[in-house]
């Protein structure tokens, strides 16, 4: 049940604005179809009687009610916008291989909104600041530890991306052998090198990437039936797999 | 009760705007003997209105408006907002 008697945040205000002046844009442009003479809205603005109030954390508004006296007076002013002006002046939305700071439960309300504040709402956003030198200690007055939400996103986002093993071929030859695993996500962080365990034997990793991994094994460490091999990908990825090898 | 109103009383603000931009009439008249028409380029009004602002359950803004019932002088006065439109002959 909707409320009349409830305080309302600027900002959620402003969405139902924008979306009720598109939503009127939208049926003159429907009526621009039939008719040879049509008006467009360019601008508007809204000057309110409101009361704002502030809990805390957020200046929330609610509007006056009549017989109330003493009212604050807030304009709001919304002009035309181009789609090219959307485009320079829009952050782009968080992308599918992006998390959303809002996503990650370990990351607590207060640190969420410091970022927020800063204009960090992703992953990359806290990249982009770090690559930029920024001191976000600093910029945030000393609410947000890099280092620490570094980890939390870090781990949130491989989260979103587990590791997916598609394929393992075993390449048995008296110059060297190799185990070449084929997949999705199966190492991620470039700023970790990853480990393999091959039958209990830490294994040579000759190289590796996003969708493949080619490990060195020594022949004599194959088991005839079943074996073993533990990849940690980065400090919060581990994935074990049992190969049975199938001699052609 | 149709999607236009919010409830019995307040329109969506959207179609209070498309109503104020609903000027698309062409003035015809005739001066000696010759048909005239005219049309409006732009208009600019800013007029009173009164608001209804609800929060629904998800926290989402709904927004009704409706031009002032009344004007008359009473003992509680509604409260009236402002809404200045410019509307612009499209090209």
């Amino acid at each position: 049940m909707a409320s009349t008697n409830k305080s309302w945040k600027l900002e959620s205000f402003l969405d139902s604005l924008i979306v009720e002046l598109d939503k009127a844009r939208e049926t003159l442009a429907v009526k621009a179809i039939n008719k040879p003479l049509t008006y467009a809205v360019k601008d508007v603005n809204l000057e309110m009687q409101l009361f704002p109030s502030f809990d805390g954390n957020h200046v929330e508004f609610i509007t006056a009610r009549p017989g109330q006296q003493g009212a604050s007076k807030i304009g709001i002013q919304l002009g035309s916008i181009t789609d090219q002006q959307i485009r320079k002046t829009t952050k782009e939305p968080v992308t599918s291989d992006d998390v959303s700071i809002d996503l990650v439960d370990e990351i607590d309300e207060d640190t969420k909104q410091s970022l927020r504040k800063i204009g960090v709402t992703s992953v990359e956003d806290l990249n982009e600041v770090k690559k930029k030198n920024v001191d976000i200690e600093k910029a945030s007055n000393r609410k947000v530890n890099y280092a620490k939400l570094a980890k939390l996103l870090s781990k949130a986002r491989r989260g979103n991306s587990p590791p997916n093993v598609k394929n393992v071929h075993f390449n048995i030859s008296k110059s060297g052998s190799t185990l070449q695993v084929e997949g999705n996500n199966l190492v991620l962080d470039n700023n970790y090198t990853p480990v393999v365990v091959f039958n209990g034997k830490l294994a040579d990793l000759r190289g590796y990437g996003k969708e493949n991994l080619e490990i060195g094994i020594d022949e004599r460490d194959m088991n005839k039936d079943e074996n073993e091999l533990v990849v940690v990908s980065d400090p919060y990825t581990i994935y074990k797999m049992n190969l049975n090898h199938r001699k052609q | 009760m149709n999607d236009d109103y919010l409830d019995e009383d307040f329109m969506f603000l959207s179609r209070f705007i498309e109503d104020m931009a609903a000027v698309d009439e062409v003035l015809q008249d005739s001066y000696m003997d010759k048909a005239m028409t005219m049309n409006i380029e732009s208009m600019e009004t800013r007029t009173p209105c009164e608001l209804h602002i609800e929060v629904d359950e998800n926290n989402q803004v709904r927004i009704g408006a409706i031009p002032p019932l009344y004007y008359v002088e009473t003992t509680v006065m509604p409260v009236f907002h402002h809404i200045t439109l410019k509307i612009v002959k499209e090209k």
